[in-house]
């Protein structure tokens, strides 16, 4: 198995379809530095700056981009004739989380947080959705959300509900001991409690920092007043609409199930096959 | 749900941002180049790579947080960007380019 990828429309486009005016956009952020990330800012205008994470600049294998830099995995275009700006910790005023934050708009409204670790340049970003609640944003701090849950602060129920092999808006229910036998800790007795994945050392640059990260991660996973939301979770499209269908905002009222706990444990259906095997081993 | 989180989360100041998430296409890869251990029927993560519009409009302003993957990343991308960016200790043997 190699990687494939399939990209039907660039962002640019479906803003443009939207009938959103690019010359409306003052900023990209890239989370970090990996393509999966970075789109193609060369289609927005010279006017939209671009924000990068901290040692982005003086990594050579990502700036200048390529063509300039034959070796880059940036593209140069992403970066010509525009403003590059790069994000320094240093001068925060604030942490959340125990992470270093920016307040991007300077009102409370959404926050950078340096999240290092999957790159040297990984970010995430904390979005006031209402007074009170919020989103985080997490890229690439984690991969799956297996990574994160569960954990002692959120521990695998007894049951599950909805059931995560049904329909998210059944009213079905799954017992949380299905999945124990197939978790890594499961003989230590911690499968409740531990998440069921731990980021690989080849996916990391630093993977000290990229498990503290994740720390932070389950923390604010565990707070009923955010949503987390990593840059692949394909489990929230169970109850939320992509743009521009739909948006994120307001996903505290939705419901019933409520957005937050009703995709929660959805990503345990990627273990059925698994759960199956076992059951039928038995 | 009672609120047991160790978490601080900052004080509102007034303001808040609406948030879309956008296709930014979709990648499939080896799973067990970001997580392990190996479970059974999860070799490959297949995945979406979402795009954020986050919009403020006390402020007036718009911005991205990411972008998903660029639709010409045949043609644009340099030779080291296409795999190995997403692994940043070396790409593994096994794995190429695409199919």
């Amino acid at each position: 198995m190699q990687a494939t990828i399939n990209v039907p429309f660039d962002v640019s486009e479906i803003l443009t379809s939207a009938s959103v005016d690019l010359l409306s956009i003052n900023a990209i952020i890239w989370s970090h530095h990996h393509i999966d990330h970075t789109g193609d800012p060369s289609l927005f205008p010279s006017t939209t700056s671009l924000v990068v994470g901290p040692n982005f600049k003086s990594n050579p294998d990502i700036y200048p981009g390529y063509p300039t830099n034959p070796g880059a995995i940036t593209v140069q275009s992403a970066f010509d004739g525009r403003e590059v700006i790069e994000l320094d910790f240093n001068d925060a005023q604030l942490t959340v989380g125990g992470l270093r934050a920016i307040d991007w708009f300077q009102d409370g409204s959404f926050y950078l947080l340096e999240a290092l670790g999957h790159t040297n340049d990984h970010i995430v970003a904390l979005a006031r959705t209402s007074e009170d609640k919020f989103l985080l944003l997490g890229a690439d701090a984690a991969h799956h959300c297996g990574e994160f849950r569960p954990t002692p602060l959120v521990p695998l129920p007894e049951s599950i509900t909805p059931s995560p092999l049904e329909d998210v808006r059944s009213s079905s229910v799954c017992p949380g001991a299905i999945f124990e036998p197939i978790h890594r800790s499961a003989s230590l007795g911690a499968a409740r409690t531990t998440p069921f994945y731990e980021p690989a050392a080849v996916g990391a640059t630093d993977l000290v920092k990229c498990k503290e990260t994740i720390e932070v991660i389950k923390v604010f996973d565990a707070s009923p007043d955010v949503l987390v939301i990593v840059g692949h979770d394909y489990t929230i499209l169970d109850l939320l609409e992509l743009y521009p269908k739909g948006e994120l905002t307001g996903w505290e009222k939705r419901g019933p199930p409520s957005v937050k706990e009703g995709l929660r444990w959805r990503f345990l259906r990627d273990f059925k096959k698994a759960v199956e095997a076992n059951q039928g081993a038995k | 749900m009672s609120n047991t989180s160790p978490l601080v989360l900052p004080p509102y100041k007034g303001s808040t941002v609406r948030v879309s998430a956008l296709d930014g296409g979709h990648i499939a890869l080896p799973a067990k180049f970001l997580i392990e251990p190996s479970i059974l029927g999860q070799d490959i993560l297949d995945v979406p790579a979402f795009s954020f519009l986050v919009e403020n409009h006390e402020a007036g302003k718009k911005i991205m947080f990411d972008l998903g993957i660029m639709k010409a990343w045949e043609t644009k991308l340099g030779p080291k960007s296409e795999m190995s960016c997403l692994f940043p200790t070396g790409i593994p043997d096994r794995l190429s380019k695409r199919d």
